[in-house]
């Protein structure tokens, strides 16, 4: 039963998030970054799930959030139930793994382990009991397991079972078949026959070759046995497992809220800020941070964050960002995306302060890489990428272009990228757009005036410090014209490549 | 005889070419694999790469060889044969080497081990001491090398026997080019002579009626009350293997089922590795007299070429894989060549076409493509045109020519390089740990690294994530600098305005004769653009017909206003200004 991150009556939105999106805004990265560890991993498949634009789903999470961040007991109480959820989860399978690999002999005694578990059950619901949330979320929890601890299923769970398995009592004898490989080492076996103690003595037609008993055969036969009848016991799993569906599905909803508290707590170490954007109408097609960063430069271990402020215009503005190569405009862009995704599943934005209006859909298009698409043409690829986006375009888009067009003629460029940004505008959509094309940015206005409905433009640029007669980065973006220059050069230099010929020849 | 020989003149490498920096891009992976089918994609161009050399004889040895087995297809099916006797052989020969001790258990110690066992299993009982003795006695496995010893030596008589009658009978009588393929003609016939197969062939038929191998066996594990293991007993040997499902597998399924449980993994580590030798140990022991009788009768049958014959594992899968490259190419009509090598030109190519499209595809347009010595071609063209393909073919050209491999084209030569470095637009990096440029500036500074005047650069649309003009003139810089140092370079680029700069620049530099322009053409139909996909030397023509490309998907005004004005968007379609956009006027 999901309560955590949908109000009661709600549930997920069956529109698919794009595939694009998620691989240019490097959800997964962000995705195994937030994972509250290897083993409850999410992927950003499910997170983009969470993706909603419902303004009382987020209001509900944000809520069950706060209570996350609030209290931090809630973490441990949440931990315990996950471990205990698990149980049920990877006993699917039925083997046991680890320790019971030294374990000497093999148990068909399921009840030791259910004793286990229930007793987790049963302390997960005293910890959160004592918990004093304020979350609609956690309260339905609270009510949960507070239903399942006192129900009668868990009080006759252990007897049920019981009766269930008397079978495996006493084997005298059990035979197990081994297949060769083609370099004949055993590569196979099973389970053949259990056979009961037996009554007398053999005859001698019947006797066998006793082989030489060591401790590592004891030790090893019976690791082998309790391999098989784990194999045996699956049917009794596939019983238990079924009876407890239910409470599978808070699994995902556990580890999201234990992945906003690792997420945060990473920004807080960092002496960055957190907060829950506050929700404006979808209409108002609002975007207003102050001191918002990219998460991802976090990941990367980048010793400098630097914050900006970012605001779009009230009814949507496509703002078009150039200035020098490697001065952060791609850093600004995906600090605008990651934000909004962030904002749109209910999770803290990575900003002091953010005030977000749901958008429909976040549309990215980045330049392909040359070497998976050189072939096949980096132009067509890209057009196709374009061609998806506006399939999907609406006037509650946000488009994020990162220098997109550029593997033609820069005349080209310059006028395919003019009709797309008309387009984009007059739809209504908002958003970035990243280009060295300068004229994109200082012709806007031309372009304002012949389509006058839609979203505006607004023109970004890096700024630069001129510092002795050298350039130097601040990663800060202000609004502006832009200035006319890239510095490739300069990247040149400090990549260093020095081409030898440059100077005399120009001369 | 000695397999290197077949792939290097006196069985000695020599020379080389560093294709690693260019793999990515050039496809190397995906074309090594269509050489080496049987390898995977690591394995296929880790072999190619040690096989490549910038060494004029090892490339025509290779070649002649090549052409001594397009015109004997028997000779081509034995080596394909024997490629699959090989890697049987190589496990079979590992087998013996490593079970040697299986070599030293006789009769006589069978029937004292049984004794043996007899008193230590009522040592056991006794004292801690003979529970000691019976451990490492376990632990002793020559009855476990007995049974693989001679099952391993069983199998390698067989594959020695049948691989040296292929040899034999393929090359038997046949004239060849190769003095290389003459010499194996005339080993494989030594063999035959000399361990005198026939004979042996037909006493491993006689042993295969006394025994048929062993393929499972059963363990009767007792146990007492509490569960503890308190006994072993060996229930079975068997020919046949256990079948799959086990009694609680859901019924329908056809398969034979026997036992409780379907098969399981056996662990294949830890205390399960040496478990495996104990119980082998045991089935060895249970069926050590039939052992020992086939040990003795298999070691009388002499298999003295086999070390040589092992050797030839790399030359077969190198020839076979050329080989089958080159029917496939002749058997759909393309061009074939064997590639002469000068030092007149980088490369000169005449109706060349795509390797991997020429071996899979619809035959790709034959082009001419000649690259003088250390100079420069500017290849330019519409969008999707082609060029690309043009260029990574020539990547290719060079790296099949300098494993020695034929080529489809009509004529070919090529001086051998020593490295292949390519640069090819870079796309946002994974991790975002930098910007495309400076992904573009590291890949550069690396190339710069590893480039000397024997090398050859392949560029592909790079500098394009910054703004033309500066791109366009780091791309001339780029050049120029290696023109000056006599390093040959080949650039596909839309920045068409860099032609003029460029010729200055090789003008001053005094090699304007080394420069060229060549153009991928198109022509305009009714229909709209036509690809041609044949290149020309002509100067870099204005326009890339980028919206051709980007209207076949879709990407037009019209077409998107339309489609969103459909869905409901107000886009006001007859807007006036949206004609203002159409003319660029905006």
């Amino acid at each position: 039963m999901a309560c955590l991150l949908y109000p009661a009556g709600k549930g997920p939105a069956a529109s698919p998030f794009p595939a694009q999106t998620i691989e240019d805004l490097q959800l997964g990265r962000l995705a195994k970054a937030m994972s509250p560890s290897d083993y409850y991993r999410l992927t950003p498949e499910e997170l983009c799930a969470l993706f909603t634009g419902d303004e009382e789903v987020l209001r509900h999470r944000q809520a069950v959030f706060r209570d996350v961040l609030r209290f931090p007991e809630l973490e441990s109480a949440m931990e315990k139930l996950l471990d205990s959820l698990d149980g049920w989860e990877s006993r699917g399978g039925s083997r046991r793994g680890g320790a019971d690999a030294f374990a000497v002999g093999f148990s068909l005694d399921e009840f030791t382990w259910l004793d286990g578990y229930l007793k987790k059950i049963d302390a997960a619901w005293r910890e959160f009991d004592r918990i004093p949330v304020e979350s609609a979320g956690f309260r339905a929890l609270q009510g949960l397991l507070n239903e399942l601890r006192n129900s009668k299923r868990y009080q006759d769970a252990a007897s049920d079972f019981k009766e269930l398995c008397p079978g495996f009592s006493a084997p005298a004898r059990m035979r197990l078949g081994y297949n060769l490989d083609n370099e004949l080492k055993p590569s196979r076996l099973k389970l053949l026959a259990m056979e009961p103690p037996e009554e007398g003595t053999r005859s001698k037609s019947a006797q066998k070759r006793k082989m030489m008993l060591t401790q590592r055969a004891v030790e090893t036969d019976a690791m082998l046995l309790q391999r098989v009848s784990a194999q045996a016991s699956q049917d009794i799993n596939t019983f238990v497992i079924r009876e407890t569906a239910a409470l599978r599905g808070l699994r995902k909803e556990l580890i999201v809220c234990l992945a906003v508290r690792k997420l945060t707590r990473s920004w807080e170490e960092a002496g960055l800020p957190a907060c829950f954007p506050e929700l404006r109408p979808p209409e108002e097609k609002a975007f207003r941070a102050k001191g918002l960063f990219d998460p991802l430069l976090l990941i990367s271990d980048k010793e400098l964050v630097v914050s900006n402020d970012a605001e779009l215009r009230q009814g949507g503005e496509l703002l078009i960002l150039t200035g020098a190569n490697q001065g952060g405009k791609t850093v600004f862009l995906l600090s605008m995306g990651l934000g909004q995704w962030l904002a749109q599943l209910g999770f803290p934005a990575p900003a002091a302060e953010a005030a977000v209006s749901p958008a429909e859909n976040i549309l990215t298009i980045f330049a392909p890489n040359g070497q998976r698409y050189g072939r096949k043409g980096l132009l067509a690829e890209e057009a196709g990428r374009i061609a998806s986006a506006m399939e999907n375009l609406t006037a509650g888009s946000m488009v994020l272009f990162n220098e997109p067009l550029t593997s033609t003629g820069p005349e080209e460029t310059k006028a395919i990228s003019a009709e797309v940004i008309a387009v984009c505008m007059a739809a209504g959509a908002r958003g970035v757009w990243v280009t060295h094309v300068y004229e994109l940015a200082s012709h806007r206005a031309s372009l304002e005036e012949a389509l006058p409905w839609g979203s505006r433009l607004g023109s970004l640029r890096i700024v630069l410090e001129e510092v002795g007669g050298e350039t130097r980065f601040t990663y800060r973006v202000e609004r502006g014209e832009p200035k006319g220059y890239s510095h490739a050069e300069d990247a040149l230099r400090r990549g260093g490549i020095h081409l030898s010929d440059v100077p005399a020849a120009r001369a | 005889m000695n397999g290197n020989e077949l792939l290097r003149p006196g069985g000695e490498k020599r020379g080389g070419l560093d294709a690693s920096l260019a793999a990515e891009d050039l496809e190397l992976t995906r074309l090594s694999q269509l050489l080496f089918p049987g390898l995977g994609a690591g394995e296929a161009l880790e072999f190619a790469f040690g096989l490549l050399t910038d060494d004029g004889e090892t490339i025509r040895l290779r070649q002649e060889i090549l052409g001594d087995l397009l015109d004997h297809p028997a000779l081509r099916e034995t080596m394909e044969k024997l490629r699959g006797i090989l890697e049987e052989l190589e496990t079979c020969s590992r087998g013996v080497r490593d079970n040697l001790t299986g070599m030293k258990v006789s009769r006589l110690d069978a029937a004292v081990d049984g004794l043996k066992k007899a008193v230590l299993k009522l040592e056991k009982n006794l004292s801690q001491q003979g529970a000691d003795i019976l451990e490492e006695n376990a632990a002793d496995n020559r009855y476990a090398q007995l049974l693989r010893f001679t099952h391993f030596r069983r199998r390698l008589t067989a594959l020695y026997a049948e691989a040296i009658g292929l040899l034999r009978s393929s090359t038997r009588g046949e004239k060849f080019a190769s003095a290389s393929l003459r010499a194996l003609g005339e080993w494989a016939e030594a063999c035959y002579e000399k361990d005198r197969v026939a004979e042996t062939e037909k006493a491993l038929r006689d042993l295969d009626v006394e025994w048929k191998g062993v393929s499972a066996f059963a363990v009767d594990v007792c146990l007492d009350a509490r569960r503890n293991v308190v006994g072993l007993e060996m229930a079975e040997v068997r020919q046949m293997p256990y079948a799959r499902p086990g009694m609680l597998e859901a019924a329908g399924s056809g398969e034979e089922r026997s036992g409780v449980t379907s098969l399981l993994q056996f662990p294949q580590t830890g205390t399960g590795t040496l478990f495996q030798e104990y119980l082998l140990s045991e089935v060895g022991y249970e069926v050590r007299s039939k052992l020992t009788r086939l040990r003795e009768s298999l070691t009388k049958l002499p298999v003295s070429g086999i070390e040589e014959l092992l050797t030839l594992r790399d030359a077969l899968r190198f020839y076979t894989g050329a080989a089958a490259f080159a029917e496939k190419l002749r058997s759909r009509g393309a061009p074939l060549c064997a590639p002469s090598l000068t030092e007149e030109v980088t490369f000169r190519f005449r109706e060349a076409m795509l390797p991997e499209q020429s071996c899979t595809g619809a035959l790709p347009v034959p082009n001419d493509l000649t690259l003088s010595k250390g100079g420069s071609i500017l290849m330019t063209g519409p969008n999707s045109s082609g060029k690309t393909c043009c260029l990574i073919m020539a990547g290719q050209f060079l790296f099949l020519g300098q494993l020695g491999c034929l080529l489809p084209a009509k004529e070919a030569s090529f001086s051998p390089r020593d490295r292949l470095l390519t640069l090819f637009a870079a796309g946002e990096s994974e991790t975002g740990e930098d910007s495309r440029m400076g992904l573009e500036v590291q890949r550069l500074g690396l190339l710069q690294e590893h480039m000397t005047d024997r090398s050859i650069f392949f560029f592909n649309e790079p500098m394009t994530s910054t703004s033309a003009t500066e791109g366009g003139q780091i791309c001339v810089d780029l050049l120029a600098d290696l023109a000056g140092k006599g390093v040959p370079s080949l650039l596909v680029t839309h920045f068409n305005h860099i032609w003029p700069q460029l010729r200055e620049r090789f003008d001053a530099l005094g090699a304007s004769d080394k420069l060229q322009s060549l153009v991928m053409t198109s022509e305009e139909t009714e229909d709209g653009l036509r690809y041609l996909y044949k290149l020309k030397e002509a100067p870099p023509p204005p326009s890339s017909h980028a919206r051709a490309v980007v209207a076949a998907k879709g990407v037009t005004l019209e077409a998107m206003v339309e489609a969103l004005s459909r869905r409901g968007l107000d886009m006001r379609a007859g807007d006036p200004g949206w004609d203002k956009v159409r003319r660029g006027a905006v």
